[in-house]
């Protein structure tokens, strides 16, 4: 066995755990959040997403 | 500058038209302090169109930028006219044509909204949002003609013209300006009823001078009054994206807000007007006369400089820009302390919380309470492997616990790609409003298995092809509306969820209906079979959807005309089943009908392994050569002959490669004949677990190929959680996985040629040079820059594994 020292915490994975979000709720996270979770991972656009701190005003 | 980082601009405020044709009482541009707007042009010139082009295209340029928004504002934008507004659309996309993407939208009151508005939006995929306050009393309170006359049925008009199939697809969403007078409920309903994409749930601009109306008296009222409408819209399962809610909801997980009201990203956004002059953000009207003003403008200033203006950079701090009393409150990240303008009060300036904080506490809390698992759960480190388990996988070996890890963190990832799926699907203009009743039923029969029968679900989330399924569906809804996609497949894809779900309902649950396509001529219960019907496949005519009910005993088919079932236990044991034709009624019926057959997926096993023979599922076409089509019962039998022998070989000879086998090897899927004397097998970054083979006749190349193979799995599944290179460089995971995969080939090599039988000489030659190659590949890797600290760390423990590995066994 390769001594395992050099890998402890300094590397968190970027996933997100999202094995304990209930199905249900897991909705309550926009698209683009999870974009953000997945993106990672897969190929290709997976959301337009906004553009954080976004402009929003009604006319 | 003040020593800071200049953050770059992404988004663009671009008032084409400074008059309206509406004469609304609550207007922040007409009705608040800052009356700027009379000084300057009606409609925008061309040259501050071809300006302010060319100082974005700049921006983009100096920046690197891979993607900016433009929005056309106003006033009212459609004043404009339809040519008035092709020519700044044209004239934005010459300007950043090869730059970078560009995602024009422009906000509109509606009234203007015509026909040949929507075709030029569509033609230049610009999103359209309409500003309504909810329904006919809630609108007509502010929202009216210069003469008092309501806007409400014009826009609705407009509204409902934008829904329409044809236009759907630029139909951004809704925006909504908050009356506490109005029924909150009444409102939000109102509102759903027109079925954007997207709410925006507007507090009315106000300051500490002039604050909000208080009707109730509670210092809440607008807290309330949007609590109202979260808890509505929980309940309903969060029929629409409400973008305030989705901003308190990413901010609590960690996450960026993706509105200016709220959150501490810093501001990333200019407002060009139409006299070409920069403008901070456009709130600050309802400050003070002139208080958007920068005194710069798109003929001699980049927009570096406005990005550098006091008034820009006071909002790209963070916490930092905050009042005191802001930043020592709890709720700090997902506030921000409220849009910029709201906190502003004559002699303190913007050193304040908003004026609305007391409303924002309560919103953001009562929310934070009622997504406990949400807030938690995003906003703590990920399902990373253990210490141990990425040492072993670093030696390019990892027992039946490391890939246990790897098998979870991949269950972890595929209940996100399901909720991906499903609100992509909610939200893609290719599906109509039947389809989004079908994804909400399918949505609804997982949520409920989730938390009644969770095997069940973990067992068809952890089946290989749905990350195949769920990328082809996320990476289609990119190219929604370009020409050569195709809708009506996509659509398919984005209703095989109903397929999932009824996978799911036949393993766990009593009952269910539901609605699957027909994909590649057949009904498919993931990871349990396929109703062979021949027909109905999309873009070949026919019936396209099924209908299946789930009952105790028996799963009932139903297509067009015809109606079989199947005997659920038969289903569910793997066994031959005889798709019965019966009448509606469940009646069963002789020699009528049109012939179906049920193919079950076979299962390969050998002892201390099982494995799936998947041959049926409609995304296993996924590796680098070809799926093959359903093997007959013979050629089936020849995989397990094979696979039995190969699996003893790993046994016997690679013991130390069976325990992650066993663990992690859920799929084994036949491949296209390789060209004669090749072996041919593969395995896909997006389907972990499975491996695609040509079925070799040697067992022991068989053997070779499923302990080389899993090596990309795991590897794979590794390069899931961890960066151990930079992404940008595509050459490096190429080179790791092939030097990952040879550690396993030259240790089977060398054992091999160990064993002194007939290919003793074989082995050998092949042991020399895969170390060879391993070794100088590993080396490449090193040399090349581009691995993360944590990427060496790995490169160099392959370096170790293959130093012993020369002598033989």
């Amino acid at each position: 066995m390769v001594p395992t020292e050099e890998l402890r915490p300094a590397f968190p994975s970027a996933m997100a755990d999202l094995r304990d979000i209930p199905l249900a709720e897991m909705p309550a996270l926009s698209l683009d959040q999870l974009g953000r979770v997945l993106g990672r991972v897969l190929p290709g656009p997976v959301a337009n997403p906004m553009p954080s701190g976004a402009f929003q005003s009604s006319i | 500058m003040d020593g800071r980082v200049l953050i770059p601009a992404d988004q663009f405020v671009l008032k084409v038209h400074s008059r309206c044709d509406l004469a609304c009482d609550h207007c922040y541009v007409y009705e608040s302090a800052d009356q700027s707007w009379r000084g300057r042009p009606n409609a925008i010139p061309s040259d501050v169109v071809s300006h302010a082009a060319m100082r974005i295209a700049e921006h983009v340029k100096t920046h690197e930028l891979s993607r900016v928004e433009v929005v056309l504002h106003g006033g009212e934008p459609l004043l404009v006219g339809v040519a008035g507004l092709r020519a700044i659309i044209v004239e934005l996309e010459s300007a950043l044509s090869g730059l970078c993407r560009l995602d024009i939208k422009v906000h509109t009151n509606g009234v203007l909204l015509t026909e040949r508005f929507c075709e030029l939006f569509a033609e230049h995929h610009v999103g359209v949002g309409v500003s309504l306050d909810g329904d006919r009393t809630a609108n007509d309170r502010h929202r009216k003609y210069r003469d008092g006359r309501s806007s409400y049925d014009p826009a609705v008009r407009a509204i409902r013209l934008l829904a329409s199939d044809r236009f759907r697809h630029v139909y951004s969403g809704l925006l909504c300006t908050i009356d506490v007078a109005n029924d909150p409920v009444r409102v939000y309903e109102s509102l759903l009823e027109l079925e954007p994409a997207r709410l925006d749930l507007l507090l009315p601009h106000a300051t500490w001078d002039a604050p909000p109306p208080r009707p109730a008296g509670t210092g809440t009222d607008y807290a309330d009054w949007l609590i109202a409408i979260f808890d509505r819209w929980q309940a309903g399962g969060y029929p629409v994206r409400i973008r305030t809610f989705d901003s308190i909801i990413a901010t609590l997980a960690g996450g960026d807000s993706g509105t200016e009201a709220l959150g501490l990203a810093p501001v990333r956004m200019a407002v060009v007007e139409t006299d070409g002059s920069y403008e901070q953000a456009d709130s600050l009207k309802v400050a003070y006369d002139g208080a958007p003003a920068t005194g710069l403008d798109v003929f001699t200033h980049s927009l570096d400089f406005v990005l550098e203006h006091p008034g820009v950079a006071a909002r790209q701090r963070g916490v930092a820009s905050l009042s005191a009393t802001c930043q020592q409150c709890p709720v700090v990240s997902s506030c921000g302390g409220g849009m910029y303008a709201h906190r502003y009060k004559a002699g303190s300036g913007f050193d304040n919380a908003s004026v609305y904080c007391a409303d924002l506490f309560k919103l953001i809390s009562h929310i934070g309470s009622r997504l406990p698992h949400v807030a938690q759960a995003t906003g703590r480190a990920g399902p990373a492997l253990s210490d141990d388990a990425l040492a072993e996988f670093a030696t390019g070996r990892g027992g039946a616990s490391a890939v246990g890890q790897l098998t979870r963190a991949q269950r972890s990832l595929g209940r996100g790609l399901l909720a991906a799926v499903y609100e992509a699907g909610l939200a893609s203009p290719v599906v109509g409003p039947r389809g989004r009743e079908q994804l909400r039923a399918a949505w609804q029969v997982l949520a409920v298995a989730d938390a009644d029968c969770r095997g069940a679900l973990d067992a068809v989330v952890g089946h290989p092809y749905l990350r195949t399924w769920a990328a082809r569906c996320l990476a289609g809804l990119g190219f929604v509306g370009e020409a050569g996609h195709d809708d009506e497949r996509l659509a398919a894809d984005l209703g095989h969820l109903g397929a999932i779900a009824a996978a799911v309902a036949v393993r766990g649950r009593d009952r269910a209906r539901l609605t699957v396509p027909v994909l590649d001529g057949a009904v498919h219960l993931p990871g349990i079979g396929r109703l062979v019907v021949g027909l109905g496949s999309p873009g070949t005519g026919g019936e396209a959807r099924a209908a299946i009910e789930v009952e105790a005993d028996w799963v009932r088919v139903r297509l067009g005309a015809g109606n079989w079932r199947l005997s659920r236990p038969r289903l569910l044991a793997g066994e031959p089943c005889l798709a019965e034709a019966c009448t509606a009624e469940g009646t069963l019926t002789v020699g009528t009908g049109r012939p179906v057959a049920w193919e079950p997926v076979r299962m390969l096993t050998a002892p201390g392994i099982k494995v799936a023979l998947e041959d049926t599922d409609p995304y296993r076409d996924c590796h680098q050569r070809p799926a093959a089509p359903r093997l007959s019962d013979e050629e089936a039998g020849r995989w397990q002959r094979s696979f039995s022998a190969a699996w003893r070989e790993i046994q016997l000879h690679h013991a130390a490669f069976a325990p992650a086998l066993a663990a992690g090897l859920t799929a084994l899927t036949p491949l296209a004949p390789a060209p004669a004397g090749s072996a041919a097998s593969a395995a896909a970054r997006q389907g972990f677990g499975a491996i695609g083979v040509a079925l070799p006749d040697d067992p022991v190349i068989l053997a070779l190929l499923l302990t080389c193979e899993f090596q990309h799995v795991k590897l794979g599944g590794v390069l899931d959680l961890y960066d151990l290179f930079d992404p940008a460089d595509e050459r490096q995971e190429e080179l790791l996985q092939g030097a990952y995969a040879q550690l396993a080939a030259s240790e089977f090599w060398r054992v091999r040629a160990g064993l002194g039988d007939r290919d003793h000489t074989e082995a050998a030659e092949q042991l020399e040079r895969l170390l060879a190659h391993t070794a100088a590949t590993v080396e490449t890797l090193a040399d090349a820059g581009s691995l993360t600290s944590l990427g060496m760390r790995f490169a160099e423990r392959m370096r170790i594994a293959i130093a012993p590995r020369t002598k033989i066994a």
